[in-house]
């Protein structure tokens, strides 16, 4: 029995990861958001910067994550970071955002945890950091000849 | 062993500390994010019906021997194949509903792996724009040479018209 003890503690103290996970639900954001630079206009009809859409500036809105028990337990949601990208909107006077893109970046202090004692204990935290990125438009009406 | 674990560690924070991103690099079609599908447009719920769920996952690795710095190289284009087959060839509109990220690093004694992912899932739905039909005029010119008219042929003079 303690033998069996002794290698579960070696297993453990040997074979351990830290880290986090998080799912971004984009069902969120109250405004138009595109990945590629084209997003559908007012009429439905596909606009490009220059063409149907002004570009006004850039948007990023970044939150560090942390989770507990090797990321199996996330310590909060991204409602919160998606709230803030829309009052981010909201403020600056765009309607819709082009070019979105999440980065996900592991913090340093990952890298180093395994080098501390507790990071093989379940309740050291683990994070990472979510960036939210694109550039702000609003719809210009072009007359057509 | 304490020394070792530093390596282990700058090692770690070389190779590792680097973000990563999921995006499309060549599709040229909307890719909206979330429900609303239009600039001041209103949320619109998936059509259960026509709606056809896609994903697609980029997996970064790094160990040891191997560090994760050519995989842009390799999974650039996983999220553009993936909406091309997903749309149809942009013959649907695709919506992105939800994001999965997770970085890990995870240790083995002496191995030591760092794990970074990304997932991207949503639908793919009717489009909301048709691109209206084009029509092609095609002039064909008669054959003959330039500025030519074309006479008409006179009927000859002895000749009769036959009539029964």
């Amino acid at each position: 029995m303690r033998a069996l003890f002794a290698v579960l503690i070696a297993a453990l103290a040997g074979m351990h990861c830290i880290g986090n996970r998080q799912t971004v639900k984009l069902n969120e954001l109250n405004y138009a958001v595109s990945m590629t630079p084209v997003i559908y206009g007012s009429d439905g009809v596909p606009k490009a910067e220059g063409v149907g859409l002004e570009v006004i500036g850039d948007i990023e809105v970044s939150h560090r994550y942390w989770s507990l028990v090797y990321s199996f337990v996330p310590l909060g949601d991204t409602k919160k970071q998606l709230q803030n990208f829309n009052n981010v909107i909201t403020a600056r006077g765009a309607q819709g955002v082009i070019n979105f893109e999440i980065e996900n970046e592991g913090c340093d202090l990952n890298n180093f945890a395994y080098v501390v004692v507790p990071a093989v204990l379940p309740f050291f935290p683990g994070c990472s950091k979510i960036t939210m990125r694109g550039r702000l438009v609003r719809e210009t009406f072009v007359r057509r000849r | 062993m304490v020394k070792w674990g530093v390596i282990f560690a700058a090692a770690g924070f070389v190779a590792c500390g680097q973000p990563f991103i999921m995006k499309p690099k060549l599709y040229n079609r909307p890719v909206m994010v979330g429900d609303v599908r239009q600039l001041g447009g209103a949320k619109i719920s998936p059509d259960a019906q026509q709606a056809s769920p896609f994903s697609a996952e980029i997996d970064i690795l790094d160990t040891p021997t191997a560090t994760s710095s050519d995989w842009h190289e390799k999974q650039q284009y996983t999220l553009d194949s993936k909406l091309t087959a997903s749309t149809l060839m942009g013959a649907r509109d695709a919506q992105v509903t939800e994001m999965k990220v997770g970085s890990y690093v995870f240790n083995a004694v002496l191995f030591y792996f760092d794990k970074d992912w990304i997932r991207l899932s949503g639908y793919s739905v009717p489009p909301l724009f048709v691109e209206p039909e084009r029509k092609y005029l095609l002039h064909v010119r008669p054959v003959g040479k330039r500025g030519e008219k074309l006479k008409k042929e006179k009927p000859k003079k002895g000749a009769r018209r036959r009539t029964r």
